[in-house]
């Protein structure tokens, strides 16, 4: 079941943040968000968490199913190590697996049990946020920037492992990048801007 | 959190053994000088009379029976604390409702609650009552400023990633509440000690620390007084040394599990 929004509306102190968003994102397929800061990307995201009720419209597709996120924040337990804060969100994800799937982020072997993460840098927090969300057993992954602060080789290292593990899954992914959204293998460009949608070229 | 709380210590607050070993050089040299004077005692007469003390049993269940009524007391007012600072930052209304009752508290002097509570309760039981009422708003104001400074943005991914609400307040509250419910049992260790000790001095029951302080007033013993002192001293820093150690544990365990 794909999931549609209708005419979504939400104002913060008299400014109106979405007015009237309308979108069809397909199951099993990736979607790119693409927009400028301040156009409502992460209120959207925000809204389809269930952190923030819409002052109008509609979201269809959702009811019962499981998300996955990763926030423009990393949102990390900071005296926790790797897989306690993968652990904490994913319990049934078994250590070898979290430590698996850490690798597979190129954080390596010795940063992933005992080390708090707040003493990792930026870039191997925010793939720890990447790999919780991929832990987790979800139906929809809204990924609000996720590969932000990662660069060259590791980027693209860590795309192709998030596009390996959402296989089949519904993504929405918020960037700013259209080569990130190209990488993921989006099929969809929504531009929350203009309100419209448009057919990424394959 | 906790980490970075615990790191911010510096130790130049700490006590030095020197420092100590200095006061109490100045306190030996000054005793020895005004000998004739009975107030005036030695911290080598102090330790004498401890030793001998020590030797009796009467010492030992005084200070067992004191150290369970002023313990109990303030076990009490940990657990009432954290509970009523737990419902009141769910509630805002009890919270209104108890602000007035927790100021209270924390400004009326140690001695008006004696007499009142010395009417109300048994001598036994006052030390039991006064550090419970000592330490309440003390572990409930920290305890509530603790809650107060949870990240939303952590309770938001735990509301999002359904974490089950007892893992939630074990592995993304607690971590942040602990260093404030840390500082409270510190501070309300030592006042429950104080409070409780004064609260046996009025009431004075059997088998009390607080008889044996009245009774060196009574018999002008300063060796005695300042001997049993030292006792209500050392228990109170057993006391908030154990807990704080507890808490570290408890806090370590937390992180990784």
């Amino acid at each position: 079941m794909n999931l549609r929004i209708e005419g979504l509306v939400k104002q913060y102190d008299g400014r109106r943040v979405l007015d009237g968003f309308s979108a069809e994102f397909p199951e099993g397929k990736t979607t790119a968000i693409l927009a400028p800061s301040g156009a409502g990307k992460t209120t959207l995201l925000r809204i389809l968490c269930g952190l923030e009720k819409p002052d109008a419209g509609a979201i269809r597709g959702m009811e019962g199913r499981r998300l996955s996120v990763v926030f423009q924040e990393d949102r990390l337990l900071p005296d926790s190590d790797a897989v306690s804060n993968i652990r904490l969100a994913a319990p049934a994800y078994e250590e070898k697996e979290c430590r698996q799937l850490l690798s597979a982020l190129r954080i390596p072997e010795w940063e992933q049990r005992g080390k708090p993460v707040r003493e990792f840098s930026g870039g191997m927090r925010r793939r720890t946020a990447i790999a919780r969300a991929l832990a987790v057993p979800a139906d929809f992954y809204l990924f609000d920037e996720p590969f932000r602060g990662l660069d060259g080789e590791t980027k693209s290292c860590v795309i192709a492992c998030v596009r390996e593990k959402t296989r089949g899954k519904t993504v929405l992914l918020v960037t700013h990048d259209e080569r990130e959204a190209a990488e993921m293998g989006a099929v969809r460009e929504i531009d929350i801007a203009a309100g419209q949608a448009a057919q990424m070229p394959q | 959190m906790y980490n970075e709380f615990m790191n911010k210590k510096t130790g130049h607050n700490g006590i030095r053994l020197w420092a100590v070993g200095f006061w109490l050089a100045a306190w030996q040299i000054a005793g020895m000088l005004s000998r004739e004077h009975v107030f005036f005692v030695t911290p080598a007469d102090v330790m004498a009379r401890l030793l001998a003390l020590a030797g009796t049993p009467d010492f030992w269940q005084s200070a067992g029976m004191s150290y369970l009524r002023i313990t109990s007391g303030f076990l009490l007012s940990v657990i009432f604390g954290t509970g009523l600072a737990a419902a009141a930052a769910a509630l805002p209304r009890l919270r209104e409702l108890l602000a007035p009752v927790m100021l209270a508290i924390r400004t009326v002097p140690v001695v008006s609650f004696v007499i009142l509570a010395i009417i109300l309760v048994s001598p036994r039981q006052l030390a039991v009552l006064i550090s419970l009422t000592m330490g309440l708003p003390i572990m409930y104001t920290n305890v509530l400023d603790g809650i107060g400074q949870r990240d939303p943005e952590l309770m938001e991914m735990a509301r999002v990633f359904r974490i089950p609400p007892l893992r939630r307040i074990r592995r993304v509250d607690a971590p942040l509440v602990l260093p404030y419910f840390r500082a409270g049992l510190k501070v309300s260790a030592g006042l429950c000690w104080k409070a409780g000790a004064a609260a046996e001095v009025i009431g004075v029951p059997a088998m009390s620390i607080g008889l044996h302080l009245y009774q060196a007033k009574i018999y002008i013993e300063t060796a005695d007084l300042f001997a049993w002192t030292l006792v209500i001293v050392l228990l109170s820093l057993a006391t908030e040394k154990l807990v704080l150690f507890l808490t570290d544990c408890l806090a370590k365990s937390q992180r990784n599990w």
